[in-house]
């Protein structure tokens, strides 16, 4: 390549010289040889008409270069003030081609043989008719001003205290550092570190011994991680490490075990020692799949929890922990919404008085009506929301729906007692008396307010105080209160003096069980003890057989509720089963008396013979093994026969009558179980007939000495 | 309970293929790690309570998950066996977690060895035999 441009360019020449072409050809090559600056004309097309020598050397052009030169052959090597390459839209040449604006004092980055070198770009356009204008372009370098000035702008990305990059870089860093985990497929660790015990060295040795561990600090980071790793400086004692190209966890766990060691080491200041730990949170990517913010988030979550856990240490962030808490987040949102959208549904279940007959009130329990897994029971979804002034709203709406029951049901000329559930934290919150005066005004008959107030026993024990103080404050507007699960609560007798409740509700699990175990059936006499002394009523719930009503009309509870009775329904149902209700003869038979202290032993006994001899009766229906562990020698009848028996009763023969009988009966039991033994079906068939009727005449005759008046 | 539990490390075996219900399983795993975790050896009642809500949510959204897409792809109709057995797994979970938070209301709590037993049997035969099935069905009906 000449430094003489080609003949085509003479028109040109002739336009800015006036004079002989030739002495102006040669004047210019002087001229142009002699500058600093660097001179190139380009056409329209972005060829290269004429550069000076210096143009030559800023464009790197040497003998490389074969052929017309295109301004496309520079401009691969240049990039912009900010190292972004430039492009055909950006390089100052072709935007003036194309007759875009011509940039004047751009500068312009050439990178030759790892070395960079800045330039200022004029462009010029020269006049020409408007197609084929050529393009004048001077260049000046300004390498040392541009390094200079970069090394300016440095100290505003970097911490000045210890050299590391500071926030301002943070985002670029963690993004480069994600681009080369996906490019890598290695993983990255984001961490972000804290310092305990920080603020107290500021506060006691003064802001110099402060600034002394955030240099050790900074140090100590950079020599417990590798290279391509990078430590930042947020601020204050706030530290981000990026570790890159980990293949394990466990990669990283020691790498940050290293930091902590490190960090822990104490630091020399002045005549004293100042030590410090870290208390580091951790989120891998691509584990953790989130952008930056998200990310660095993560990290300060798990950081706290780190701190949380006793500092010195450091906690990793669980992408599928995170997943499970927004999960049970949405659990109450969709709880919240279901309310809005009418889903939840009160059911009522009877209670009935086995001495009247009659049906004296209903209990409202709630159902969610779940769009798809159908209706569910309030054990399923209640404990979700406790904690939660959901648990408040959904709260008030059943009582406000039970009132607006209570009024369609008056309308037809039912008038019963409605109970209602009342949470803890219902119980508890400060608007509770406010919205119960509400109701109260909404009542039709105020004199007579129907409503229960349901309290669990453990949650009234909870706060005693406020609970009996709301019970008190509230009597003038006529709520009632009962005590629901009584018995599992540990409330003492104080306790139920203070709280000046109306009714004792027994836990169903004593009714179930009290017909197995002699324990829960001496809780279920206290209760009903506790509430003849303390003049409440009592309600047995979770009722489910008839024998199980009649031992509590024996024992002197009268109101029961429960499946024996009617499982709970949805309104309308309910009103069907009233209309159809009728009471059942056999409970006033019952009603008879209630046991003395001494008889209640002979109660327990009947129990448990009665529940043996059911074990026996399955047992033979299911063709199994009898059970055969009771005999008449440990039977407790033969105790009672020897011990209270012989000392009230033994001037009635029947006491003597019914002991051979008892004997016969586990007689004929160990027959039983021979025969199923040995497979003889059709004797152990004959001996079943026999031990029923042995065991209905026993079960009767332990009645009897039940009701029968002790000879003092 | 004297020693920890093995944890149970999520497997691919375990996937179903459908990106929802497999993302929701993982949940389940974690926590029943975590449960066999923190139930080991001493605890607060607290801390059992804490996972029996964590189980109880899981039974609403998860199973409303599934049994969402049940319907969106006719679960019901074309194998109505398997449906069933599915829903009395769901609901059988529901009334075990039901009854443990019961247990623990009433200050008789179930030992945690039964809850993490009870747990980890659900988990695997539910997983491995149930949701697979069900799985596979989705993925057929995709198709």
């Amino acid at each position: 390549m000449n430094s003489i441009a080609p003949k085509s360019s003479h028109n040109l020449i002739s336009e800015i010289f006036i004079g002989n072409e030739e002495d102006c050809y040669n004047e210019l090559e002087l001229i142009g040889n002699q500058l600093t600056d660097g001179i190139s004309v380009w056409n329209s097309d972005g060829n290269l008409l004429y550069a000076n020598p210096n143009a030559k050397k800023h464009f790197k052009i040497d003998h490389s270069f074969q052929g017309p030169i295109n301004c496309m052959d520079v401009m691969v090597r240049m990039c912009d003030f900010k190292h972004t390459p430039m492009t055909n839209k950006t390089f100052p040449i072709s935007k003036a081609i194309r007759g875009e604006i011509c940039d004047q004092d751009t500068i312009v980055g050439v990178n030759f043989d790892n070395k960079q070198e800045w330039f200022h770009f004029n462009v010029y356009a020269l006049p020409g008719n408007s197609h084929d204008s050529s393009i004048l372009c001077m260049t000046h370098e300004v390498s040392e001003l541009v390094i200079n000035s970069h090394d300016l702008s440095q100290s505003a990305y970097y911490d000045s205290l210890t050299g590391l990059p500071n926030r301002i870089l943070l985002n670029e860093k963690v993004k480069t550092a994600i681009a080369h985990s996906k490019r890598s497929g290695h993983m990255l660790a984001v961490c972000l570190m804290d310092l305990d015990g920080f603020k107290p060295i500021n506060d006691t040795l003064g802001h110099e011994a402060g600034d002394e561990v955030l240099k050790v600090t900074a140090e100590r980071l950079l020599e417990s991680v590798r290279g391509e790793d990078t430590a930042l400086r947020l601020g204050g004692d706030e530290f981000v490490l990026l570790i890159n190209n980990l293949n394990t966890d466990d990669e990283c766990i020691l790498a940050l075990n290293r930091v902590l060691i490190s960090i822990a080491q104490p630091i020399p200041f002045d005549k004293s020692v100042c030590s410090v730990t870290a208390s580091i949170g951790v989120t891998l990517f691509p584990n953790d799949p989130s952008g930056v913010d998200k990310l660095l988030r993560h990290a300060d979550q798990a950081m706290y929890k780190a701190k949380e856990l006793g500092k010195n240490n450091f906690e990793l962030f669980d992408p599928t922990l995170a997943s499970r808490n927004r999960a049970n987040q949405n659990t109450l949102t969709m709880m919240a919404k279901a309310l809005e959208k009418k889903q939840f549904q009160l059911y009522y279940q009877p209670q009935i008085d086995c001495q009247s007959g009659s049906v004296v009130g209903v209990e409202a329990l709630i159902r969610w009506n779940h769009p798809i897994l159908g209706v569910r029971s309030p054990g399923e979804f209640l404990p979700l929301i406790e904690k939660d002034d959901l648990i408040i709203d959904l709260g008030s709406w059943v009582i406000s729906e039970a009132m607006s029951q209570l009024k369609k049901w008056k309308e037809k000329g039912i008038s019963l007692t409605i109970g209602i559930n009342i949470s803890a934290r219902q119980l508890l919150h400060k608007d509770f008396k406010s919205s119960l005066e509400k109701f109260y005004h909404e009542l039709s008959d105020k004199e007579d307010n129907p409503i229960k107030l349901e309290i669990l026993e453990t949650a009234a024990l909870e706060d005693m105080k406020s609970v009996a103080r709301l019970i008190n404050e509230s009597r003038k507007l006529n709520f009632s209160y009962a005590l629901d699960d009584f018995g599992t609560g540990y409330s003492s007798l104080s306790h139920l003096k203070h709280l000046s409740v109306d009714t004792l509700k027994i836990d169903q699990s004593y009714i179930r069980d009290m017909q197995d175990d002699p324990g829960d059936l001496a809780i279920v006499q206290g209760i009903i003890g506790l509430s003849k002394a303390f003049n409440t009523e009592v309600v047995a719930e979770g009722v489910e057989n008839i024998d199980q009503i009649m031992m509590l009309i024996g024992m002197g509870c009268k109101v029961v509720q429960g499946y024996a009775i009617a499982k709970p329904m949805p309104s309308d149902i309910f009103i069907q089963w009233l209309e159809n209700y009728n009471s059942n003869p056999v409970w006033q038979t019952a009603h008879d008396r209630y046991p003395s202290r001494g008889q209640f032993e002979l109660l327990v006994i009947e129990v448990a013979h009665r529940t043996w001899f059911e074990q026996i009766k399955t047992a033979f229906r299911n063709g199994e093994k009898i059970p055969s562990q009771e005999s008449y020698e440990t039977c407790k009848l033969t105790a009672w026969y020897h011990g209270d028996g012989a000392e009230h009763y033994s001037h009635l023969t029947r006491l003597h009558e019914m002991d051979a009988n008892h004997r016969k009966v586990h007689q004929e039991h160990l027959k039983l179980c021979d025969q199923v033994a040995n497979h003889d079906e059709i004797s152990a068939m004959l001996t079943m007939g026999k031990l029923t009727e042995l065991n209905n005449a026993l079960i009767v005759a332990i009645h009897q000495f039940r009701f029968q008046e002790k000879l003092s | 309970m004297e020693d920890k539990p093995d944890k149970l490390l999520w497997k691919d075996e375990y996937m179903t293929g459908v990106t929802e219900i497999d993302d929701q399983h993982k949940i389940l795993v974690h926590a029943l790690n975590e449960a066999s975790d923190k139930l080991s050896g001493n605890f607060q009642i607290a801390t059992m309570e804490r996972i029996v809500q964590d189980l109880l949510s899981y039974a609403i959204y998860h199973f409303e998950e599934e049994e969402t897409l049940m319907e969106k792809f006719d679960y019901e109709n074309s194998s109505n066996e398997d449906y069933k057995k599915h829903l009395n797994q769901h609901r059988s979970f529901s009334t075990k977690v039901v009854e443990v938070h019961k247990g623990l209301k009433v200050g008789t709590p179930v030992p945690a060895s039964e809850l993490l037993d009870f747990l980890n049997q659900w988990l695997i035969n539910h997983i491995l035999n149930t949701d697979k099935k069900f799985g596979e069905h989705i993925l057929d009906k995709q198709n």
